[in-house]
């Protein structure tokens, strides 16, 4: 089995938050934002919201802070997963996430990360406008790849006199 | 659980604040939402209240799914009688506020009285706080919202407030989210001006508890490509329609020779100053043609030459009718005050009294007004097998009708007319939805019920504010006289008289609506509303 990663598309995102609901529902059980393992950073005026999520570090500055290892890696989906047995909640993987894509539940003393719902994503079944998707990891830049490829090849089309227009692979 | 949200009565003239739950009896008899907004409204309003004055009363409320996970679910409602009309104004929101006010603990704030000095309301987890609003009265819309952003130190709030011209009294002063939405044409702005409320600001991080998780979370998946399909496509449509009305609102008019980019300056300016860009510009394409034909004359304080070819003329005179000043002055009061003063047959040569009742979607004219129009479609009583007819004397409505209102009660965003767009029978689906996540248990009959219900709610207001059929008659302008501005297309065919009449008359027969039924003990005892008997009685 392939390994699948989390990508989020910022000109798709609309700003509409219901991945952030569906992920502490499922996460927590209740309806409230803020234990959410994924945020939407807005700037409404501009029109540019942007998802902030754990991106399972290949060399994760949270396993490495761990103080008790209760943070490893499941090579199976390849995600970072948190053994809770272990865990203290101290809170220093919270800290030294880069993206701060790490949450804490105070009322549980819980360390929230994203865990990709064991493979099954509900925030992308959740995004209406298909910013976010759970793509292959070894073919998710592709569709970067091809677009800038196509920009390219109208480009060259344009330089070099050929009129057909532009079509995808 | 969703169901233990609160309703915070918000006193200005005691800067008193009385929290209490919603009773679950409420839920039954009116949902949330619009229902029990409408019936909120209807118990603490005075009636023939003053509009401007402290006896009005301001409603904002969400529905029983705000919140949740709910598709288009948030959508705030904010209920007050209408500076414009007179009559009963329902507003509702797009954005993110009604699902903050709901993750701070609320579900309706009832605001009575009058602020001494401009304050805006902090709503947080559970509490309400009145605050100074002086730093930020009488700036612009944004950066309004900025300034209290950066005083609360705190990116997340979400708020909904007025305008400079919600301040000066614009009697189609519109609310404005902090993402730059705006509603309320009838005049809700100029409410919570003379309230002197500039903002309502949100912040909540409390549980949302949702009674099966797990059944939520699979909903979406059973139901992909069908539900959501269904409300994405209203959203879209919704969006299109607007496109369109915000440019044939501009086309045909005189503004269309300051090019593009003025147009896009001038809206950007009306939703600064917070009012409705398409009132304003059909209030601007009158005034240019009544100075054009004369019958309306600048005078001395108003020393401008109005030029629709010049775009400063025309970011000039929409900054004159936010502030009140001379000509602006009188067109600040609405098209059918301002003909008072300079006389009614002007209203010929108003184009929005033609389109406007095509695609009014917040006005106090029967629901589903639209379909009354010679291009809706025709409005059959739809009695569904099996089941008994509805009781009432609020009589029996379409289909389409109980959907809207449904829906509005639950919270979720719907466009006047775009009801139809809901494929199948929503009723079945939205019962789903309210049993997984609140727990309680509707059937379809009931719903229908709470609807009917609900309508009579707010065809209560009206009557108690004098109105009769007759007051559902736009100015004959909107008939077959020819209207002064030459103009074709669909919107602007002109409406046959007698069809209207007979559409309309059909319309209150099959409601069996009129005012003397719907006054009668035994009818308020039918609604299970008799708690406000005593209060209507007259």
């Amino acid at each position: 089995m392939t390994s699948r990663v989390l990508v989020a598309d910022l000109k798709k995102c609309t700003g509409c938050k219901q991945c952030e609901l569906a992920c502490s529902l499922k996460q927590t059980g209740v309806i409230n934002p803020v234990k959410s393992c994924i945020h939407i950073i807005d700037w409404n005026h501009e029109g540019i919201f942007l998802p902030v999520f754990c991106q399972q570090c290949e060399d994760a500055p949270c396993m490495a802070v761990c103080p008790k290892d209760a943070i490893y890696r499941d090579i199976k989906l390849e995600r970072m997963v948190i053994n809770y047995d272990l865990c203290v909640a101290c809170r220093m993987c919270v800290f030294t996430c880069p993206f701060g894509a790490l949450g804490f539940d105070q009322e549980k003393a819980k360390v929230l990360k994203c865990d990709l719902c064991d493979g099954d994503p509900q925030c992308v079944k959740f995004c209406d406008t298909d910013a976010l998707s759970y793509l292959d990891s070894s073919v998710f830049q592709y569709q970067t790849t091809s677009k800038t490829a196509l920009m390219l090849k109208s480009a060259t089309d344009r330089k070099f006199g050929h009129t057909s227009p532009p079509v995808g692979r | 659980m969703a169901l233990n949200r609160k309703i915070a009565y918000i006193d200005l003239n005691r800067k008193k604040i009385d929290i209490t739950p919603i009773p679950l009896q409420w839920r039954r008899r009116f949902l949330g939402g619009r229902g029990i907004g409408a019936y909120l409204l209807l118990k603490h309003a005075s009636p023939k209240c003053d509009a401007l004055g402290s006896d009005n009363v301001i409603v904002i409320s969400t529905g029983l799914l705000g919140g949740t996970l709910a598709t288009l679910s948030g959508c705030t409602f904010v209920m007050a009688k209408s500076p414009l009309s007179n009559l009963l104004c329902n507003v509702q929101l797009k954005g993110l506020f009604a699902s903050e006010i709901r993750w701070a603990g609320f579900d309706h704030l009832v605001i009575t009285g009058c602020a001494r000095r401009p304050v805006y309301l902090y709503i947080n987890n559970g509490t309400v706080e009145i605050r100074d609003a002086k730093k930020v009265w009488g700036k612009n819309v944004s950066k309004a919202h900025e300034q209290i952003r950066q005083e609360l130190k705190n990116e997340d709030i979400r708020m909904i407030g007025i305008g400079p011209s919600g301040e000066n009294l614009v009697r189609f002063a519109t609310l404005t989210t902090d993402e730059n939405a705006i509603s309320g044409r009838t005049g809700i702005g100029a409410v919570f001006g003379s309230k002197n409320i500039k903002t309502v600001v949100c912040r909540g991080t409390m549980d949302l508890e949702i009674k099966r998780p797990d059944d939520v979370l699979k909903f979406k998946t059973k139901n992909a490509g069908q539900a959501d399909d269904i409300q994405k496509k209203n959203v879209t449509q919704t969006d299109q329609l607007e496109q369109k009305i915000a440019i044939r609102d501009i086309t045909p008019s005189k503004l269309t020779d300051c090019g593009f980019n003025s147009f896009a300056e001038s809206k950007f300016l009306t939703r600064e100053l917070g009012m409705d860009p398409l009132a304003v510009s059909g209030m601007l394409n009158w005034a240019f043609t009544l100075f054009e034909k004369g019958n309306l004359k600048a005078n001395k304080a108003n020393s401008l030459k109005f030029n629709p070819e010049n775009p400063d003329s025309v970011g000039e005179m929409i900054k004159h009718i936010a502030y009140r000043k001379g000509v602006g002055n009188i067109l600040a009061k609405g098209s059918f005050r301002a003909a008072a003063i300079i006389g009614y047959s002007s209203l010929n040569y108003f184009a929005p009294v033609k389109w406007l009742i095509k695609l009014y979607s917040e006005d106090p004219l029967p629901a589903n007004f639209a379909s009354l129009m010679p291009t809706g479609k025709d409005t059959d009583i739809v009695e569904p097998d099996g089941l008994e007819p509805l009781e009432g004397n609020a009589g029996s409505i379409t289909l389409d009708e109980i959907n809207e209102m449904i829906l509005n009660c639950l919270g979720i965003f719907v466009e006047k007319g775009l009801v139809s767009l809901f494929d199948g029978d929503p009723l079945k689906r939205l019962i789903e939805q309210i049993r997984f996540n609140t727990g309680l248990n509707f059937d379809a009959n009931e719903l229908k019920k709470i609807a009917c219900r609900c309508y009579a709610l707010e065809r209560l207001f009206n009557i108690g504010e004098e109105v009769t059929w007759r007051n559902d008659f736009h100015p004959d302008c909107s008939f077959d006289v020819p209207s002064g501005l030459e103009m074709t297309g669909p919107m602007w065919d002109s409406i046959d008289l007698k069809e209207f009449k007979r559409k309309v008359s059909k319309y209150y027969r099959q409601r069996r609506w009129s005012k003397k039924d719907l006054l009668k003990a035994g009818v308020f005892k039918k609604l299970e509303i008799d708690d406000l008997w005593p209060s209507l009685r007259r």
